[in-house]
């Protein structure tokens, strides 16, 4: 049992939820980015979560077995294009990016659904400082023992 | 005085607080994991075991009934709540707010057994003076 792997566990949770903002931010940013450096417009990127495992199969095995605390945060697993939600198409043939039809391809960003995540990793980001914060004022505490 | 009774209660407490503090880290590792898809958050069984050990009717005083307990009867355990109803589509069972008044009892009852344990250590010091 590690003192301050409570820490770490609390660690992973802010920069996860952090780099989550970096990509809802990148996305709003490039909301009108009709042409990227492949030619085409922008795609929604989205992040995905997993559980940390930093410990080998082994050790895992072993730890749960003498009742240690196996657990170790979170870690983005990967960030992905939507490819789900359609591309917005917009009418307009004076646009320079306009295909042959006049129709100009803008990115499948929508501004409310990033806000709306926004506001979510931020509130996660606030639950994980707060439980830093406990974690600190807890060690703090122990040290007082016998004082 | 080494060998005496004396620190049966620290003992005890001292369990407890190790308790305390793997729950802090359990917890700590629900709300990291709160948009994790298919999580399933983790808790430590420790009162139910403490409460095992000081219901044996064979001691009357608590007295007896602590300085009977062996260490091992107290071993913190950690386990899955797989029985939680999801009601999030991507199968976590984490519920923010929950973990968050978890986190905050847990700090105030770890901060609770440390002040305990201090009063046990003051308790002795006056004894000796």
């Amino acid at each position: 049992m590690n003192i301050f792997s409570s820490f770490d566990i609390n660690a992973s949770g802010l920069t996860a939820q952090r780099y989550r903002m970096d990509i809802i931010s990148e996305n709003v940013a490039n909301a009108n980015t009709t042409r990227t450096d492949d030619g085409t417009a922008y795609v929604r990127k989205v992040v995905t979560f997993t559980e940390k495992d930093s410990q080998t199969p082994f050790s895992k095995v072993l730890n749960e077995n003498i009742d240690n605390y196996t657990g170790s945060g979170v870690k983005i697993s990967g960030v992905y294009e939507d490819t789900q939600t359609a591309m917005n198409k917009v009418y307009d043939p004076s646009h320079p990016d306009a295909d042959a039809d006049g129709y100009v391809t803008y990115p499948n960003v929508n501004i409310v659904t990033e806000m709306t995540n926004l506001i979510d990793a931020s509130r996660s980001y606030e639950a994980n400082a707060t439980a830093f914060n406990a974690s600190k004022a807890m060690a703090v505490k122990g040290l007082e023992m016998g004082k | 005085m080494i060998n005496s009774n004396v620190y049966d209660y620290i003992n005890v407490l001292d369990k407890a607080a190790d308790a305390s503090w793997l729950r802090n880290q359990a917890i700590s590792n629900n709300i990291a994991n709160v948009d994790t898809p298919n999580y399933k958050r983790e808790d430590i069984t420790f009162e139910s075991e403490l409460k095992k050990a000081l219901g044996n009717t064979k001691y009357n005083s608590m007295d007896e009934k602590v300085s009977n307990i062996t260490s091992d009867q107290l071993a913190a355990r950690t386990y899955k709540d797989n029985t939680d109803v999801s009601y999030r589509l991507d199968g976590n069972n984490v519920d923010i707010d929950t973990e968050n008044s978890l986190l905050a009892s847990n700090q105030i009852k770890y901060t609770a057994l440390i002040d305990s344990i201090n009063e046990e250590f003051s308790n002795l010091k006056t004894a000796m003076k």
